[in-house]
C-alpha cells in the first residue's frame, strides 16, 4: 500500500483540524498543532480504481494575517487540501495568496479547494461569481462540512486518486 | 589512390574535361564545402572551438540519457584531477573544505567528548568493585584500556525499532522492529517525528544545515536520529546504548545510501519498493543482554556521598577546631587579665577583645614586673595585646618593700622588713643622720603605715665603741664619729699615734682622720721652748762680759731645759738651732758695744758647753742697744736666747722689750 504527504493549508479557524478529524481517528493529540504548529494523522483510502492509498495528513497550524505559514513543514508533499471558510470571504484571498506560497515551495502539486462550513448556509458569503472565479484558475472547488460530515470523504478520495494518477 | 592523382588518358581527355566540368557544375559548391570541412576537421583549433561551444549541452543531454553512465565516465579522471590538484596546492582545497570541515570536525569532537564522559562514567561507576577489580586485572593482562574493559562488559541495550524515513517528505520508507504487534502507526510516527526534526532545527539552529536533532532521552528509552543527505535512520533505544553504536548504524544508513540511491531519492510511499533496504537494516536491531542480573550499589553516587560527607566532617573539624582554639584563646586571654589584675604594684582599670586581641588599660607601678612580663609569664605574645598603662605608686606589699628600700636607702648594716599590716621595721645599726632621715621618709612610702627604728644602733656610737675600744686612746685624746667618718683629735704620745693603723677595717667606718692628731712631746717641747727663750742671763756691770754664781747658776737651768728640748725634737725628728744673742745698755761706742755683746753671748755659750748641753748646731749674735736720749738701759745688759726650727721664726727683732 501506497503513502502520500498531504498538507491540509488555510487560514486560522477555517476548519483544518475539524475535516481531519471527521475524516479520520486522532492519532496524536490536538496540543501538538500549537506547540509544534503541525499534527500528522494518517487514513487509508480506497480508491475508485480499487487500489488503497495511505493519507499522511499534515494538519499545519493556520496562521493569522500578520504571519506566514510555516513552509517548512510542506516540504515533498505530494498535495494538499487549500480549505476556505465559506462564512468568511477574506480566508478565500488568503488562500489565493497560500496557494501561490505552497505552489512556489512545491512546485506544480496537485491540490484541491474545500470551502467549508457549507452547514453555515444562512452565513455563506461567497458568492457564485468568487467561487466561479476560482474554478476558472483550473482548481477543484467543493464545498464541506466539518460538523455534518458533507463532502469530507469525497474531497480526501478525490485527492488521493488524483495523486495516484499524477504519480 | 583517389581519382585526382591519377594521370590524365589521352584519348579520354575530352570526355575527362567535359566530365570535370560537369562535375564542377552539379557537385562543385558540394565539393567546396566537404574541401572547407575537410580542412577544418584537420584544423585543432576550428575543432576546439567546436567542441567547446558543444561540450555543455552536450553532457548535459548525456546526463539526462544515462546519468550512471556518465558518472562513470567522470569519475576516474575527476578523481585523478582533483588528487592531483591536493598534491599541488593543498591550501586551496583547505580553504575550500573549511565551511565544511569545520562544523564536522566539532561535531565530531562533541561525540567524542560524550563517548569519554560516557566511558568515565562507566568506568567511575565500576572501579571500586570487586567486579571492577576483576576487569582492571583483565585489562592488565589483555592491554585493553580500562575503560574498553567495562564497556564490553556492561553493554545493555536494545534497539527495539528502526525506522529509515525519507528526509523531505518524512514518509516512512522501512521500519523494522523487535515487536511488531505493539508498533503503533509508524506512518504517522515517521511523519511526527520528521515534523519534530524540523520543528528543531527550525527553532534552535535554522541558519546550521548541519544541525539536526540527533538524541531525544525519554526515561530509559533513547531515540537515535541518524542523518543521511536523502534519508536518516531513527533508532529507539531502551537502556543504555554504546557508543560506537551510533557509527555502526551510520555505517548501515551510509550503506543505503550507497546501494539504493535512487529508492532514496525517488520514494512515493510504496513500501513494496524498500523491500530490498529491509536485510541492509538488520543489523540496525541489535541487543546486548546485561551480563548479570542485579543492580550494583551506585558506586558513583555513593563516592560523591562519602566526599561529601568527607568535606563535611572535614569542614566541621576545622570549624570545631577554630571554635577550640577560640575558646582557648578566650580563656586564655581571661586568665591572663586575671593574673595581671592580680599582679603587684598593676591596676587593670578597663580591657576588652577586639578582633581577637586582648586591649588593656590601667596603672603600672615601675617598681614591680612589667605588664608585658606578666602576661608573657601567662603565655600570650605581644601580638595578641595592646597596652595602655600608666605610672603610679602602689601601695601592694612588694612595690612599697622596693620603694622603701628606693627611698630611705639603707647601709648594709640595716635590714628593712614590712609586714602585711604596714608596718616597716628596721634593724641593725646606721648612723644617726641616716636613722633621722629614715624616721622622717618612711611614713611617705604608699604602704608603710608605721615606721618601726626601735631595733635600730646608731651605727656612729657603735664605730666610736670598737674605735676605743681597738685603740685604748690615752686620756687627753678623744674619738668622735659622724655619718660613719671618725676622728681622732687631742695629743697623745707620739709613740701611740705612730702605732695607730692608716684604715681600720669596720662595718660602717667610712674614713678615719687623725690630721688633727697632735703629739704630746711637741707640747712639751714649745714649753721648754718658751721657757728657753723667756730665760735671760743679765749682767750687773756696764760692759762687763763676766758670769758670777747667779748667772751661772741660771745657765745651768737653762742647759737642762735646753738638753730636754734636743731630747724631744729628735724624737719628732725636728732639728732644732739655738741662738744666743748678747746685747747692750745703749751707752759706749758702737764699736765697744758690738764687740760687748758678741762676747757676752760667747761666754754664755762657753758656759752652756761645759754642761755638755747635745745641740746639733747653735749660733752666736751681738746686737748692741742703739744709744737713747734717754740714757742707759740697764736691762738690755743680757743675754737672750731663740730657739729655731719649731715653729719659730729665724727672724729675731732687733730690739725686744
Amino acid at each position: 500500500m501506497k503513502a502520500r504527504k498531504i498538507c491540509m493549508i488555510g487560514d486560522f479557524a477555517v476548519g483544518k483540524t475539524s475535516l481531519v478529524s471527521r475524516f479520520i481517528h486522532n492519532a496524536f493529540d490536538d496540543r501538538y498543532l500549537t506547540t509544534l504548529g503541525v499534527k500528522i494523522d494518517t487514513k487509508t483510502i480506497s480508491l475508485p480504481s480499487g487500489d488503497r492509498l495511505k493519507l499522511v495528513l499534515w494538519d499545519i497550524a493556520g496562521k493569522s494575517a500578520f504571519a506566514r505559514i510555516d513552509t517548512s513543514y510542506l516540504r515533498d508533499a505530494s498535495g494538499y487540501l487549500l480549505v476556505i471558510d465559506g462564512t468568511r470571504p477574506a480566508t478565500l484571498d488568503n488562500a489565493i495568496e497560500l496557494q501561490g506560497t505552497v505552489e512556489k515551495q512545491l512546485g506544480p502539486t496537485p491540490f484541491s479547494v474545500l470551502l467549508n462550513k457549507a452547514d453555515l448556509s444562512d452565513q455563506w458569503a461567497l458568492n457564485d461569481d468568487l467561487i466561479t472565479g476560482l474554478k476558472s484558475r483550473g482548481w477543484s472547488v467543493s464545498e464541506s462540512s466539518a460538523l455534518s460530515g458533507e463532502g469530507v470523504e469525497t474531497a480526501f478520495t478525490r485527492l488521493g486518486a488524483q495523486l495516484v494518477h499524477e504519480a | 589512390m583517389s581519382a585526382e592523382n591519377k594521370p590524365p588518358h589521352p584519348a579520354a581527355n575530352d570526355e575527362s574535361s567535359a566530365l570535370a566540368t560537369l562535375k564542377a557544375l552539379l557537385v562543385g559548391p558540394e565539393q567546396t564545402a566537404i574541401q572547407r570541412l575537410e580542412k577544418e576537421s584537420r584544423d585543432p583549433e576550428v575543432q576546439n572551438l567546436r567542441v567547446a561551444e558543444s561540450l555543455p549541452s552536450s553532457l548535459n543531454r548525456a546526463y539526462q540519457n544515462s546519468p550512471r553512465e556518465l558518472t562513470r565516465s567522470f569519475e576516474m579522471p575527476v578523481s585523478e584531477c582533483i588528487e592531483g590538484s591536493i598534491k599541488r596546492n593543498p591550501g586551496f582545497f583547505a580553504d575550500i573544505l573549511y565551511p565544511v570541515m569545520g562544523p564536522a570536525i566539532r561535531r565530531s569532537i562533541t561525540q567524542a567528548m560524550r563517548e569519554l564522559v560516557q566511558q568515565i562514567n562507566q568506568g567511575l561507576e565500576h572501579s571500586l568493585t570487586v567486579k571492577g577489580m576483576k576487569w582492571r586485572i583483565e585489562a592488565a593482562r589483555s592491554g585493553v584500556p580500562f575503560a574498553e574493559i567495562v564497556l564490553r562488559h556492561t553493554l545493555r541495550y536494545r534497539v527495539e525499532d528502526a525506522f529509515l524515513i525519507q528526509g523531505g517528505s518524512g514518509l516512512l520508507i522501512q521500519h523494522l522492529s523487535q515487536d511488531p504487534a505493539h508498533t503503533s502507526d509508524a506512518d504517522a510516527v515517521s511523519a511526527m517525528l520528521t515534523a519534530i526534526r524540523d520543528f528543531t532545527h527550525d527553532t534552535l539552529d535554522k541558519e546550521g544545515e548541519d544541525s539536526r536533532l540527533e538524541t531525544v532521552n525519554v526515561g530509559d528509552h533513547t531515540l537515535w536520529l541518524i542523518h543521511g543527505p536523502k534519508a536518516y535512520l531513527a533508532c529507539a533505544i531502551r537502556g543504555v546504548p554504546p557508543v560506537g553504536l551510533r557509527d555502526e548504524l551510520a555505517a548501515v544508513l551510509e550503506e543505503i545510501h550507497r546501494r539504493h540511491p535512487a529508492l532514496l531519492e525517488g520514494f512515493d510511499g510504496d513500501p513494496a519498493q524498500a523491500t530490498p533496504v529491509a536485510p541492509l537494516m538488520e543489523p540496525c536491531l541489535r541487543t546486548e543482554a546485561a551480563p548479570e542480573s542485579g543492580k550494583p550499589l551506585p558506586w558513583p553516587l555513593l563516592l560523591i556521598l562519602f566526599s561529601i560527607a568527607g568535606v563535611l566532617a572535614w569542614w566541621g573539624y576545622g570549624q570545631w577546631q577554630t571554635r577550640q582554639a577560640a575558646a582557648e584563646h578566650q580563656a586564655l586571654q581571661t586568665a591572663a587579665v586575671a593574673t595581671l589584675s592580680s599582679a603587684p604594684g598593676i591596676l587593670v582599670t578597663d580591657w576588652q577583645v577586639s578582633d581577637g586581641r586582648l586591649q588593656l588599660q590601667g596603672l603600672h607601678d615601675p617598681l614591680t614586673p612589667s605588664p608585658d612580663s606578666v602576661l608573657a609569664a601567662s603565655g600570650l605574645s605581644t601580638g595578641d595585646y595592646s597596652l595602655s598603662f600608666r605610672g603610679f605608686q602602689s601601695s601592694d606589699h612588694a612595690a612599697a618593700m622596693k620603694r622603701s628600700q628606693q627611698r630611705l636607702a639603707p647601709p648594709d648594716s640595716v635590714t628593712l622588713e614590712l609586714d602585711r599590716s604596714g608596718i616597716l621595721t628596721a634593724t641593725g645599726s646606721a648612723p644617726a643622720a641616716w636613722i633621722t632621715r629614715a624616721a622622717l621618709l618612711a611614713t611617705t612610702v604608699p604602704g608603710v603605715a608605721h615606721y618601726d627604728d626601735t631595733g635600730l644602733d646608731d651605727l656612729d656610737a657603735h664605730i666610736q665603741h670598737q674605735l676605743n675600744e681597738l685603740l685604748q686612746p690615752p686620756e687627753p685624746v678623744t674619738i668622735s664619729v659622724a655619718d660613719g667618718h671618725a676622728e681622732i683629735t687631742g695629743e697623745a704620745p707620739l709613740a701611740w699615734i705612730d702605732s695607730l693603723p692608716t684604715a681600720p677595717q669596720m662595718a660602717g667606718l667610712n674614713s678615719l682622720r687623725f690630721d688633727r692628731l697632735k703629739p704630746l712631746e711637741m707640747q712639751r717641747l714649745t714649753a721648754l721652748i718658751e721657757m728657753i727663750e723667756s730665760s735671760t742671763v743679765e749682767f750687773a756691770v756696764a760692759g762687763g762680759v763676766e758670769l758670777d754664781e747667779l748667772q751661772l747658776s741660771k745657765i745651768e737651768s737653762l742647759a737642762a731645759l735646753i738638753g730636754e728640748a734636743h731630747q724631744h725634737a729628735q724624737d719628732m725628728q725636728l732639728a732644732l738651732e739655738l741662738q744666743i744673742i748678747g746685747r747692750t745698755d745703749g751707752t759706749g761706742t758702737p764699736q765697744q758695744n758690738q764687740f760687748i755683746a758678741r762676747e757676752r753671748a760667747a761666754r754664755v755659750a762657753q758656759s752652756l758647753a761645759a754642761y755638755d748641753v747635745p745641740m746639733p748646731g747653735f749660733s752666736l749674735r751681738g746686737i748692741p742697744q742703739a744709744p737713747s736720749h734717754e740714757g742707759r738701759n740697764d736691762r738690755m745688759r743680757r743675754v737672750e736666747f731663740r730657739v729655731l726650727g719649731v715653729e719659730q721664726s729665724a727672724d729675731i727683732p732687733d730690739t725686744k722689750e
